[in-house]
């Protein structure tokens, strides 16, 4: 039995992740930014997004330290205090992104009748990175095996690294579309789906509440603007 | 006189630039701290401009179909849709740009000066999308994003050539994987 999903609906999710990263840019010079974080923090603990919310913050720390750090070569307190805010604006809306699961936006997609190649490709991008950064890891244990250095000899380190990685990425994609033509698959023929993925109650909700939250800083940023 | 052609991508050419798209994404991990602090104007160009250059140049000379560097846009831009929206405007406004130019110019891949100025002007081809995004969105002029004018000339010198560069190490790795009958 398929257990009942946690997860926001994946275009949701898309969409109000986009809408937070934009908002979020526009807001980080407003005296209530703090206020605008807070909101959407709850909403987001509300949801149950505590472990996704959990998982970005040594993201927050190593790149707000590092964007901060950047800034106060030739800035003053407040642009710190800005770049350091602009990296939880994107943590914030990566939270919702970050919760989508591959497979369910791509059933999104498919439902949304998005061209097939498209879908499988964004499908294959997600999957296959984590499989190649585990192969560039062997890739470069191999290296230092063979006492290659790329500061004595960057050349033959380059070509120790980008011929063995291509060479796999070749024998890969090559596996992957014979296994996928095997199965049938087509850019040209209309897939079935396992699964359909449905507007939920608790998108609604989610959704009615993201509003709610949103609207009165865009209504207060607009009042700054007059 | 030679028209561009076009071809229908099969599973093989949709897979292959999927993967080599996922690579390129990995290999310019290690650049992406100064692509999200750096406010200047070219900087995030010039870093991006080897790896892409380098990986998508591999990609072009084993799917020789037109559109091919567009589709590499759109599979990097939707990944980084989730991590940066403006990322995907950036990747395909890029791509169609540079692979506009090389196709116009050269009218196919079987030509290599096309691979070769379709992956070497990609990162180039972001630096006005960038612009643009960074007055809609964040407000800032021109003449703000830009700077010091010989330190942005630098930037932009610097992106096209480490992009042409990756590009030309990138068919140099291809003629060597062709030669080994890999490709």
């Amino acid at each position: 039995m398929n257990k009942p999903e946690k997860n926001i609906h994946p275009i949701l999710s898309l969409v109000f992740s986009v809408m937070l990263f934009a908002t979020g840019l526009l807001f980080v010079k407003k005296p209530w930014f703090v206020i605008y974080l807070a909101a959407f923090l709850i909403l987001l603990l509300l949801f149950r997004f505590e472990r996704t919310m959990l998982r970005t913050i040594p993201f927050v720390l190593i790149f707000g330290a590092l964007t901060a750090g950047l800034t106060a070569v030739n800035g003053t307190p407040s642009d710190i205090l800005y770049a350091f805010y602009r990296v939880l604006a994107l943590a914030l809306a990566a939270v919702l992104s970050i919760s989508i699961k591959p497979i369910r936006l791509v059933r999104a997609f498919n439902q949304l009748k998005v061209p097939r190649w498209i879908s499988l490709g964004l499908l294959i991008v997600i999957r296959f990175m984590q499989i190649f950064y585990e192969e560039i890891q062997q890739i470069r244990q191999a290296i230092v095996l063979r006492g290659i250095r790329f500061s004595e000899t960057p050349l033959l380190w380059a070509r120790a690294f980008f011929i063995p990685l291509i060479v796999r990425v070749l024998s890969i994609s090559e596996g992957l579309a014979i296994s996928l033509e095997t199965r049938a698959f087509s850019t040209e023929l209309e897939g079935s789906s396992y699964e359909t993925i449905d507007f939920k109650k608790k998108d609604r909700l989610f959704a009615a509440l993201f509003l709610a939250c949103l609207l009165p800083f865009i209504y207060l940023s607009l009042g700054d603007l007059k | 006189m030679n028209k561009i052609k076009l071809e229908a991508f099969t599973i093989k050419d949709i897979v292959f630039l999927a993967v080599i798209t996922a690579v390129t994404l990995l290999a310019s991990g290690p650049v992406a701290p100064i692509v999200m602090t750096v406010t200047k104007l070219g900087a995030q160009a010039c870093a991006m401009a080897l790896p892409f250059g380098l990986l998508t140049s591999i990609g072009l000379r084993k799917v020789k179909k037109s559109g091919s560097l567009v589709i590499i846009g759109i599979f990097s831009g939707l990944v980084l849709l989730l991590m940066a929206p403006v990322m995907f405007f950036n990747q395909l406004v890029a791509t169609l740009l540079s692979e506009g130019l090389a196709l116009g110019l050269f009218k196919s891949y079987e030509n290599r000066k096309a691979v070769l100025f379709s992956a070497g002007l990609f990162s180039f081809f972001t630096i006005p999308t960038t612009a643009v995004v960074n007055i809609l969105a964040k407000g800032r002029t021109i003449a703000e994003q830009i700077g010091n004018p010989l330190t942005f000339a630098l930037l932009v010198a610097g992106a096209v050539a480490l992009g042409f560069a990756g590009a030309l190490i990138g068919n140099r790795i291809a003629d060597e994987l062709q030669k080994a009958g890999k490709l």
